[in-house]
């Protein structure tokens, strides 16, 4: 299903943030896609089932949680590396790229897990040695 | 430091009576002194004409207003960058350079102390790190007070002892040296959008006038024994016939005078002689000015000559600055500040070929040749409101040559050489004046004894120029003056070369100075608790975290005010 | 226990300086009016701090001294021939200056966070200049306040009850006597508690700021809706906006991060401009970082230019999307990379990100971070803020000095003297 996806920071964002990127209350906190009720339901998945949202620029899964927001259509993963799987790199020469209203295609992952911060580096940034 | 011998050079010292005497100057550990050893390095100056270090008493050249204009204009900097050298940091010019560039760009002026002429109090902290970064220079910073909301609720009590203790509090929180007024009243009202029009106009929820802001300001400033006189840029300035508020402005503390120092300093008033009731018939009034400054001993004033080319606008005067962008469409900055002052810059350009231009030039110009004492009238351009401070040589050259200016002169629209005085003006200003606007007066009028001359123990601030004045006619051969005067052949500051041959080959710290304000220590407690009781109700900091320790400064320099 | 009054806070741009911290036997027990976020990190982030020294060997971490780090991450510099040095929003201004004078030295590249958050902002003050004031003005004198594409009650929570909306002023006090619009693609926390909200089509603020022009200049909009909003409402809302006494205007990154960016601002810019032809309004951008300001402040004193500044001339150049951090990665560019306080690998796009797989990077934080996984050089400094004090500029351009809470442990050193002494050691490898 198409969505247009936002990013940004949340509180539970910017407090993860805090304990470290490695912690699991970040990846709690931002390894997640808010979607409103009535699209879960289209998607056929609960609160906590793994989605994958993928864009032009990558893809990522993640866990589907109800959006505190909600608005049809549009689906938010706050600010990181999870969202930054699938985020814009075009800098429209302003030299910021698109991180907000981007089309993305999501569907359910069922057994798919949610990658973890070294695993997700791995897959959609690259490694060293 | 050590020890450094300046010889033979033909040396203007206007403080000291020294005219154009063939003579030495000797400096040890950065003071001059009487004598050095053989061992001194040698600077052969002779042939050269030698001056105390310049002191620019108004420049804005550091804090959010002068950075506010960095940002606003990236243009102004592509086109005129300052590679990094083996001894200079890299920047960029032109009218708001980078600020490791100012310091370069003074110094090769001659200039080794420059003041920031109007800083915010709650953002003067900006400003000092600024003012930390800029090399060579010493320097000093004039806090807002015409608007603080504080100070005009007791102006509005009568309450005289807490606005004294207030101004005393602020000055030495924030490390400032006088007392700078803009727009007095003004700003507070524009803080809901409007502006006075006038000296006996109302600011709005208040029930003042700038007239009693301006005269409990000037008798402050002398109970509180400050070295440097009010600093004013008065009300409705920029627009025609402000003249008119010009002269009530000075006139409104003419009778607080006891002799001395004067006790007001009016500002810029190049932009504040406007004749005329609308840009179509503005005309120059500089010699109304010059008239009442020539009568009246407790006026001084500086230029702000106008410059033709770039320049950019800013000022704390708010309401100014969104006129200024009405008539022009520029791009426009405004900058409030809670409970104390505005900002604004505007991008302007001065056109040769624009009648209101060149009447704007001929009025600085006229001011200076018509002030008759040269100790009470400065050099600026009010940087980079009329034009960019390296352009002083041009404008000594103006001031030296009746044929300079009648070059100018010649290229005006004829309407605007109607409505100008300048062209039956002969006088030519002598390297004694020349020396006493851009350093010895600058230097008297704020207070700084080591600065402005070359008497022993004085700053070892020295500027060799490379012309001779005993072989120069600077009213003919007024384009070596300026080549001279753009690039100095030595700068010493504090014993220390640091131009030669018009580059700058070291770089060192210059100190910043501060005054302590002449008031008894329970007073100073009583206005510091007052002021702490209150302060969150005005204030989004805190108390405590909006004093500036003197640590914070780099090279702090404190006065004790005791008068002149 | 000694009580620490005025603490600062060094989490977000709001830069609350009214804490009180308990520490008792070096450590912190207790803050009081901190926000959620400020509190979380004032009393926890040292806990997870990661104290090692790591250099990357044979693709491999292993545990090094501070003096071999800075070794390794010197020569990696000074073999550089265009280095990046990225990050300086969650630092001190003393250390940004080092930051400027050692990409001067390398001839390299200084950029700063802001490139990929308000840098749109700063692009549009370059186009249309900017109305502001600081926040006493809004706490004092607005009585109409507008919050566009920003959320302050979840990212910058103290920001209306001290400086906003709800705060006590000397001409206005309380919620009450404001009113409060929220323009937003989602129906926010904030905008729960605003009179007014307009939920913005996402991606069409540029077109909406514009209606609003003609609206308050009395043009007529001949269309039934322009971004998803009913003319009828936006003729309301520009009705409210000139009617008003003093209006503020906060906008966030909902703004700058979609379609239109620096044209966004541009945009809203204008609105306010005109709009001070009628009554008065001032704006502010709700910054992140809680130094991001000093970090633009600091590198347009000292360059000319507030961030993608590029020394590779021998004089400071800039050019947003060509010397833009981003850009520059995007390009594959840089040779090398400082990082200094900040996530550019997790941040960034990854599509951007991957570049620094392919070149040696060299990470100073406190906390391992997804940057500090993929360094070559990882240095763990002293929390600025919390165990370093340092001058740091408020949203506002308030400069404020952070205090010292805690002393960092043995051996931890502020950014500061990290890198006054990497680039003493670059100037030596240079001078070879």
């Amino acid at each position: 299903m198409k969505f247009v996806l936002v990013t940004g920071t949340t509180l539970s964002q910017a407090q993860g943030k805090e304990h470290g990127k490695v912690s699991p209350k970040y990846k709690e906190a931002v390894a997640v896609c808010e979607l409103a009720e009535e699209d879960m339901e289209r998607l056929g998945v609960k609160p906590g089932d793994p989605v994958r949202v993928t864009s032009p620029y990558g893809s990522v899964v993640v866990k589907a949680v109800k959006a505190r927001d909600p608005t049809p259509g549009i689906a938010f993963i706050p600010t990181g590396i999870w969202a930054n799987a699938v985020t814009a790199p075009e800098t429209s020469a302003a030299g910021i790229p698109s991180y907000k209203c981007i089309e993305v295609e999501i569907e359910p992952a069922p057994g798919e897990k949610v990658p973890d911060l070294e695993e997700l580096l791995k897959q959609s940034v690259g490694v060293k040695g | 430091m050590g020890e450094l011998l300046i010889k033979n050079g033909i040396v203007y010292d206007p403080i000291n009576g020294v005219e154009g005497e063939q003579m030495d100057i000797a400096i040890k550990d950065g003071v001059v002194v009487e004598e050095v050893s053989p061992q001194a390095e040698v600077i052969d100056a002779s042939g050269m004409l030698v001056f105390p270090g310049g002191v620019d008493i108004h420049s804005h050249i550091a804090g959010s207003k002068v950075n506010a204009g960095r940002l606003l204009r990236p243009e102004d900097h592509y086109r005129d960058p300052e590679p990094k050298t083996e001894y200079t940091r890299s920047g960029v010019g032109y009218t708001v350079p980078s600020i490791f560039t100012i310091g370069y760009r003074y110094a090769r002026m001659g200039y080794t102390t420059v003041i920031e002429p109007a800083t915010p109090s709650l953002k003067t902290r900006h400003t000092h790190e600024e003012l930390d970064d800029i090399p060579i220079l010493d320097k000093a910073c004039f806090p807002l007070f015409g608007n603080d909301l504080m100070l005009l609720e007791y102006i509005r009590d009568g309450k005289l002892e807490e606005a004294t203790g207030y101004v005393a509090w602020m000055l030495e929180a924030v490390k400032g040296y006088a007392i700078k007024i803009v727009n007095p009243g003004g700003l507070e009202a524009w803080s809901w959008g409007k502006n006075l029009e006038g000296i006996d106009d109302e600011v709005p929820g208040l029930g003042i006038t700038p007239r009693e802001i301006l005269r409990t300001l000037c008798t402050i400033s002398k109970m509180l024994k400050l070295p440097h006189p009010i600093h004013v840029h008065p009300n409705n300035l920029g627009k025609p016939g402000n003249y008119e508020t010009t002269l009530k402005t000075m006139d409104c503390v003419a009778d607080l005078y006891e002799g001395g120092k004067p006790i007001i300093h009016l500002t810029h008033v190049q932009f504040t002689g406007y004749g005329g009731h609308s840009w179509l018939n503005l005309s120059s009034k500089a010699p109304e000015i010059a008239k009442y400054v020539n009568a009246h001993p407790h006026v001084s004033v500086d230029l702000g000559q106008v410059i033709f080319g770039e320049a950019t606008t800013m000022t704390a005067d708010g309401p100014f600055q969104f006129i200024l962008h009405q008539m022009t469409g520029n791009k426009w900055v405004n900058a409030d500040v809670e409970v104390e002052t505005g900002a604004g810059v505007v991008p302007y350009v001065y056109k040769r070929s624009n009648y209101v231009n060149a009447v704007q030039w001929a009025i600085g110009l006229e001011l200076a040749l018509e002030v008759k004492d040269p100790w009470r009238v400065f050099l600026t351009t009010d940087h980079p409101n009329a034009g960019p401070f390296m352009e002083y040589p041009r404008v000594i050259s103006w001031l030296m040559s009746r044929k300079a200016r009648e070059k100018v002169v010649s290229k005006l629209p004829r309407s605007a050489r109607r409505r100008m005085n300048i062209e039956t003006m002969d006088r030519e200003y002598t390297w004694t004046e020349i020396a006493i606007i851009t350093r010895a007066g600058t230097a008297k009028s704020l207070g700084l004894k080591s600065k402005g001359h070359l008497g022993v123990g004085a700053d070892g601030d020295v500027a060799v120029y490379p012309i001779n004045p005993r072989e120069v006619d600077p009213a003919k051969d007024y384009k070596l003056v300026r080549r001279a005067f753009r690039n100095a052949q030595w700068v010493v500051k504090e014993g220390e070369v640091v131009v030669s041959q018009g580059r700058v080959v070291s770089s060192l710290k210059g100190k910043t100075f501060w005054v302590k304000p002449s008031i008894s220590s329970d007073a100073l407690e009583a206005a510091r608790q007052e002021i702490k009781g209150k302060f969150k109700r005005y204030y989004t900091v805190e108390f405590e975290n909006y004093i500036v320790p003197e640590s914070f400064l780099a090279r702090p320099c404190m006065l004790k005010a005791e008068g002149s | 226990m000694p009580v620490i009054q005025g603490a600062v806070c060094a989490f977000c741009g709001c830069v609350c300086d009214d804490l009180e911290v308990l520490v008792e036997n070096n450590e912190i027990k207790d803050v009081k009016y901190a926000c959620a976020i400020g509190r979380e990190k004032v009393l926890n982030c040292v806990k997870e701090r990661d104290p090692r020294v790591l250099i990357r060997e044979n693709g491999k971490f292993r545990e090094a001294s501070l003096e071999e780090a800075l070794d390794r991450a010197a020569e990696i510099l000074a073999n550089s021939k265009y280095p990046l040095l990225y990050g300086w929003s969650n630092t001190s201004c003393e250390a940004i200056k080092i930051g400027v004078a050692l990409a001067e030295e390398l001839g390299g590249v200084i950029d700063n966070t802001a490139c990929v958050c308000h840098g749109p902002g700063l692009e549009a003050v370059h186009e249309v200049g900017v109305v502001e004031g600081t926040l006493g003005q809004a706490r004092h004198r607005a009585d109409l306040i507008v919050y566009w594409g920003c959320n302050p009650t979840q990212a910058h929570m103290r920001h209306m009850m001290r400086y906003s909306a709800m705060s006590q002023g000397i001409f206005r006090s309380g919620r009450k006597e404001r009113k409060v619009v929220v323009v937003d693609v989602r129906k926010t926390t904030t905008a729960r508690l605003a009179d007014v909200f307009l939920q913005v089509k996402p991606g069409k603020d540029y077109e909406l700021f514009q209606a609003l022009r003609m609206a308050i200049r009395d043009e007529e909009i001949e269309a039934e809706e322009v971004a998803g909003i009913p003319v009828e409402q936006i003729e309301e809302l520009a009705d409210m906006m000139v009617s008003c006494q003093v209006g503020f205007l906060f906008f966030g990154l909902g703004l700058t991060q979609s379609s239109a960016k620096n044209e966004n601002i541009a945009a809203a810019i204008s609105l306010i401009r005109d709009l001070n032809f009628k009554t008065k309004w001032l704006m502010l951008p709700m910054r992140g970082h809680h130094n991001v300001t000093g970090a633009n402040k600091v590198t347009l004193w000292e360059t000319g230019y507030p961030f993608a500044v590029d020394f590779s001339h021998g004089y400071p150049r800039y050019n947003p999307g060509e010397t833009s951090s981003t850009d520059l990665l995007a390009r594959g560019e840089v040779d090398a990379a400082l990082i200094v306080a900040s996530d550019p690998v997790a941040n960034m796009p990854a599509q951007i990100a991957k570049h620094f797989a392919k070149i040696p990077v060299i990470d100073i934080d406190p906390l391992m971070t997804a940057t500090g996984l993929l360094s070559d050089v990882r240095i763990p400094a002293a929390f600025t803020g919390i165990e370093a004090e340092g001058t740091l500029y408020r949203m506002d351009g308030v400069p404020l000095v952070s205090k010292k809470l805690v002393e960092p442990p043995e051996g931890i050193l502020p950014d500061k003297i990290l890198l006054q002494r990497l680039l003493e050691k670059v100037r030596k490898l240079r001078r070879r």
